[in-house]
C-alpha cells in the first residue's frame, strides 16, 4: 500500500524541504535579534519534517526517523535550556551571567554573538520543538486505526 | 538558596527521563523515585526554614532585586513563598513521592512508562510552581503546565474508552476555564500594568475599578472549575475515576488543591486583600466589597458539600464514589476560605482559614490513601464495582485496615486527623453563622452514609470474584502504611499541629500587617 | 479555645431544629404523610393517618396507616433528591461548558452588583 504522494509532490518536496529547514534555522539562530525565536523556528523546521512525512509516506519516514533518538534529543533540548538557566545560579535562577560576565555571547548588542544565554536557549528550544512536533505528528501517523 | 531547586530538580528529572530510559527498563522507575525523593527533601527544607523564621521568602528570577533599573516598581518575575505555599509544597512532594513509589508496583504491566513518569514529574512541577510563585502570569503558566499534564495522565490508559472520553472532556472544558483565568490576568494587566501579585494588590487598593471586580469574578469562576466545586464538578467525577489510581490519588489529593482552592485563597487574600479593602471602606474611599466575594464562595461551598457528598451515596463504582467524596471535601475547604474572607480579622475568620488549610493537608493524605486502596483492589481483583467486591476483608486484611482508617478519617471520627480539621471548620462556621455549620454537618451525614456502604462491602460475605485475591506487593503496601501512620499520628496531636503550624499559616495568609506586600516593598526602599 | 461550643450548642440546635421542622412540615403536607391542618391553628403532624383509606382486614385501624406513609414518604423524598442530582449528570460536554459559563455568569453578576 503506497502511503506516499505523487511524483510532482515528491519533487516539489525535495526542492522545498531544505529551504524550509534553512529558513527555520535562520529564525532560531537570530531569535534574539529578529522577530521569532526558538519556538517559531523549531515549528518551521518541524514543518519541513511533516512535509517529508506527508509527501514520502509513512513507510519511508519509518526508515529515516528514529523515534528513540528524537525522544532523547527532545530531552537534550530541555536539559540544555535548564542548564543555561542554571548558569547564573550563584546570583539567581535564570541570571544572565554570560551577558554580564562573559566569556562568550557578550558582544555588542545587535550582533549575533550577544545576549548571553538567549542564543543557547533559542537553539535548545528550537531543537526541542522540532523533535517534539515531529514525534507528535509521527505518533499520530503511526497510531493504529480503530478496527471496524 | 534552596528555593529554585524545587523547580530545577523535577524539571531536570522530566527532561532527562527519555535519555535515562534508553539505558535500562528498571532505571527510569528508580530515577523518578530518586527525583521525587530529592524534591521532597528540598520542600521539607524550605518549609522548615519558613516555619522557623516565620518570614516570607522572596526570590527574584534573573537578578538580585525585583525592582527594575532606574524605575520604582518591580518588573521581574518573583517567587514569593509564605507558610501556606511552603506547607502545600511539602504536602505535594510527600504525596507525589508516595504516588511514584506506588506506581512501581501498580503500573508494572503498562507500556509507555517513560512518558508516564515524565508526566508525573511535570504534574508535580506545575503544582510546586503554583504554590511558590508570586507573579500572576507565572502562576498561569504553571497552572497550564499542571493542567496539561493532568489531561494527558487522565487519558493515559488509552485502550479504554473511559479514559479517552474523560480526558477529552476534561481538556475541552478545562481549556475554557483556563481562558477565563487568562482573561482575568489580561484585564488586571491592562488596568494596572503589573503582574507581581503583591504590587498588584497595592495598585488595586489605590484604584479599585470595576475592571478589578470583573477580573476577580473570572478568576473565581475559572478556579471553582479547577477545584471541582458544584455545579462545575462534573469533569472531576469523570476524570478522576478514569485515571490510573496513582494518578487519581495525585489529582484528587493535590491538583484540585494546588490549582483550585489554594489559588482562590491566594487571589482573594494576597491580591484582593479583604483587610485593606475594609480599611478603605472605613474611610469612605472606593473599595471592593469583599463580603460579596466571601458570600459567593460560601454559597458555592454549601452547594458543593451537600451535592458532592449526596452524590457519593448513590455510586456503585468505588473510584467514582471517592471522586464525588473529593467534591464534597472541597466544599469544606471552600467554606473555610469563604468564612475566612467574611470574618476577616476576627477569631472566627482566623480559625476558619486554619481549618481550611488543615483540611487541605488532611484531605490530601486521606484521599491519596483511599485511592491507593482502590488501586490495590483493582490490581488484585480486577473490578471496581462495589456490588462485586464483597468480603475483601479476609483476603486483603492490610488493605482493609488502610481503608477503614481512611474512611474513618474522612468522615471525621475523633482520634483521626479528619476530625480535627472538620471540627475547626464547623466551629468557626458556627461562630460566624450557625446555619452554615448545620449545612456542613448535613454534608458529613451523607459522607458517612457513602463510606459505610463501602465498609459493608469490604466486610460482607465473600463473592466469587474475591476468592483468588491476595495482598498487593510491598511497593504498593508501603505507601499505604506510611499514609496510615501519618493519619494516625496527625490525629493524635491535632491541637498541637493546629497551634504550631496551621494558625501561623492562617495568620500569614491573612496578612493583618500586609506582610506579603512588605516583603516586596523592602526592595523598593533600598533601590 | 474549644469550650465555647457547649454554651452555644443549645441555642444553635434549637434554631436549626425550628428551621428543619418547618421545612419538614411543608414537605409532609405535600407528601401525604398524614400532616394536615385540623381546624383553627391545630395541626396534626406526620401522624401517618390517612382519612380516606382503610386497610383490608385491618378495619379496626380505620384511619391509621401507622408509620407506613411516613416511611415511604421519607424514602421517596430522599430517592427523588438523588434522582434529581443524578439526572443532572448527563455526561455531555456541552452541559459541562454550559454549567461553567453559568457559574462564571453568577459570580460575575454577584461581584459586579455587590462587589
Amino acid at each position: 500500500m503506497g502511503s506516499d504522494m505523487g511524483l510532482i509532490v515528491k519533487t516539489m518536496a525535495r526542492a522545498t524541504i531544505p529551504l524550509i529547514g534553512i529558513f527555520g534555522a535562520y529564525v532560531v539562530a537570530h531569535g534574539h535579534l529578529t522577530p521569532g525565536g526558538g519556538f517559531q523556528g523549531g515549528a518551521t523546521i518541524a514543518g519541513a519534517g511533516i512535509l517529508f512525512l506527508i509527501a514520502f509516506g509513512l513507510n519511508e519516514a519509518k526508515t529515516r526517523i528514529n523515534k528513540n533518538l528524537y525522544s532523547a534529543l527532545e530531552g537534550v533540548g530541555g536539559l540544555v535550556f535548564l542548564i543555561a538557566g542554571m548558569l547564573g545560579l550563584g546570583v539567581a535562577f535564570f541570571y544572565n551571567t554570560l551577558w554580564h560576565n562573559g566569556p562568550i555571547f557578550n558582544g555588542e548588542p545587535g550582533t549575533l554573538l550577544s545576549a548571553g544565554y538567549l542564543p543557547i536557549m533559542n537553539l535548545a528550544v528550537g531543537l526541542k520543538v522540532y523533535t517534539g512536533l515531529v514525534s507528535a505528528v509521527f505518533a499520530m501517523a503511526l497510531f493504529r486505526r480503530w478496527r471496524k | 538558596m534552596t528555593l529554585p531547586f524545587l523547580i530545577i530538580i523535577p524539571l531536570f528529572g522530566a527532561f532527562s527521563m527519555p535519555i535515562i530510559s534508553l539505558f535500562g527498563k528498571k532505571l527510569k522507575e528508580y530515577w523518578a523515585l530518586i527525583i521525587s525523593g530529592a524534591t521532597l527533601g528540598v520542600a521539607a527544607k524550605i518549609f522548615y526554614t519558613v516555619w522557623k523564621t516565620n518570614e516570607i521568602i522572596l526570590y527574584t528570577l534573573g537578578s538580585e532585586s525585583p525592582i527594575g533599573k532606574g524605575v520604582k516598581f518591580p518588573i521581574r518575575i518573583v517567587w514569593e513563598v509564605d507558610l501556606l505555599g511552603a506547607l502545600l509544597a511539602l504536602t505535594i512532594t510527600f504525596v507525589g513521592f508516595l504516588a511514584v513509589l506506588y506506581s512501581l508496583g501498580y503500573m508494572k504491566h503498562d507500556t509507555g512508562l517513560e512518558k508516564y513518569y515524565t508526566l508525573i514529574l511535570i504534574l508535580e512541577l506545575g503544582m510546586l510552581g503554583i504554590v511558590i510563585t508570586g507573579d500572576i502570569f507565572n502562576f498561569y503558566v504553571f497552572l497550564e503546565i499542571m493542567s496539561i499534564a493532568s489531561y494527558a495522565l487522565v487519558a493515559f490508559r488509552n485502550d479504554t474508552w473511559e479514559g479517552i472520553e474523560a480526558g477529552i472532556k476534561y481538556m475541552f472544558v478545562g481549556s475554557v476555564a483556563s481562558s477565563f483565568i487568562l482573561l482575568g490576568i489580561a484585564l488586571l494587566y491592562g488596568q494596572y500594568g503589573t503582574l507581581t501579585m503583591s504590587y498588584l494588590s497595592l495598585k488595586i487598593a489605590e484604584n479599585p475599578t470595576i475592571v478589578a471586580k470583573v477580573a476577580l469574578a473570572f478568576f473565581i469562576g475559572g478556579l471553582l472549575f479547577k477545584s471541582g466545586a458544584v455545579p462545575v464538578h462534573m469533569w472531576l467525577a469523570d476524570a478522576h475515576p478514569a485515571a490510573p489510581s496513582s494518578i487519581s490519588a495525585m489529582l484528587s489529593g493535590l491538583v484540585i488543591k494546588a490549582g483550585g482552592v489554594y489559588a482562590v485563597a491566594r487571589i482573594v487574600f494576597s491580591i484582593f486583600n479583604p483587610g485593606l479593602h475594609a480599611y478603605l471602606k472605613a474611610f469612605n474611599m472606593p473599595s471592593i466589597n469583599m463580603e460579596a466575594v466571601g458570600w459567593v464562595i460560601v454559597f458555592f461551598a454549601c452547594l458543593t458539600l451537600l451535592i458532592g457528598n449526596a452524590m457519593a451515596v448513590v455510586q456503585t463504582d468505588m473510584k467514582r464514589l471517592f471522586a464525588f467524596s473529593s467534591v464534597g471535601q472541597i466544599g469544606y475547604i471552600l467554606l473555610g476560605i469563604g468564612i475566612g474572607t467574611l470574618a476577616y480579622g476576627s477569631r472566627a475568620g482566623e480559625l476558619a482559614l486554619a481549618g481550611a488549610i488543615y483540611h487541605i493537608v488532611n484531605h490530601a493524605l486521606i484521599k491519596a490513601l483511599l485511592f491507593f486502596v482502590a488501586g490495590a483492589v483493582i490490581h488484585e481483583v480486577g473490578t471496581k464495582n462495589l456490588n462485586e467486591l464483597s468480603g475483601l476483608a479476609r483476603k486483603m486484611p492490610m488493605t482493609t485496615l488502610a481503608f477503614i482508617i481512611g474512611a474513618a478519617a474522612i468522615i471525621g471520627l475523633p482520634p483521626l486527623n479528619g476530625f480535627a480539621s472538620k471540627w475547626i471548620i464547623y466551629e468557626s462556621s458556627a461562630m460566624y453563622n450557625p446555619i452554615l455549620a448545620a449545612i456542613a454537618v448535613v454534608g458529613t451525614v451523607f459522607s458517612l452514609a457513602a463510606y459505610t456502604r463501602v465498609l459493608f462491602t469490604f466486610l460482607g460475605r465473600e463473592s466469587e470474584k474475591v476468592k483468588s485475591a491476595k495482598e498487593p506487593e510491598m511497593s504498593m503496601l508501603i505507601p499505604m502504611l506510611i499514609l496510615v501512620v501519618a493519619i494516625v499520628v496527625m490525629g493524635l496531636l491535632p491541637w498541637q499541629i493546629n497551634d504550631k503550624i496551621m494558625l501561623p499559616t492562617a495568620r500569614m495568609l491573612e496578612q493583618l500587617n500586609g506582610e506579603y506586600m512588605v516583603a516586596l516593598l523592602k526592595f523598593l526602599g533600598g533601590a | 479555645m474549644f469550650g465555647y461550643w457547649d454554651a452555644l450548642y443549645f441555642l444553635y440546635a434549637f434554631f436549626i431544629g425550628l428551621v428543619i421542622s418547618y421545612l419538614l412540615m411543608k414537605w409532609a403536607e405535600k407528601a401525604s404523610t398524614g400532616t394536615r391542618r385540623a381546624g383553627d391553628g391545630t395541626k396534626i403532624y406526620i401522624s401517618g393517618e390517612d382519612q380516606d383509606k382503610i386497610i383490608p382486614h385491618f378495619e379496626h385501624f380505620e384511619g391509621y396507616f401507622t408509620g407506613r406513609h411516613v416511611m415511604w414518604g421519607l424514602i421517596r423524598g430522599a430517592q427523588r433528591m438523588f434522582l434529581a442530582f443524578r439526572k443532572e449528570h448527563t455526561g455531555l460536554l456541552t452541559d459541562y461548558v454550559a454549567y461553567l459559563l453559568l457559574t462564571v455568569a453568577i459570580v460575575l453578576g454577584a461581584l459586579v452588583i455587590g462587589g
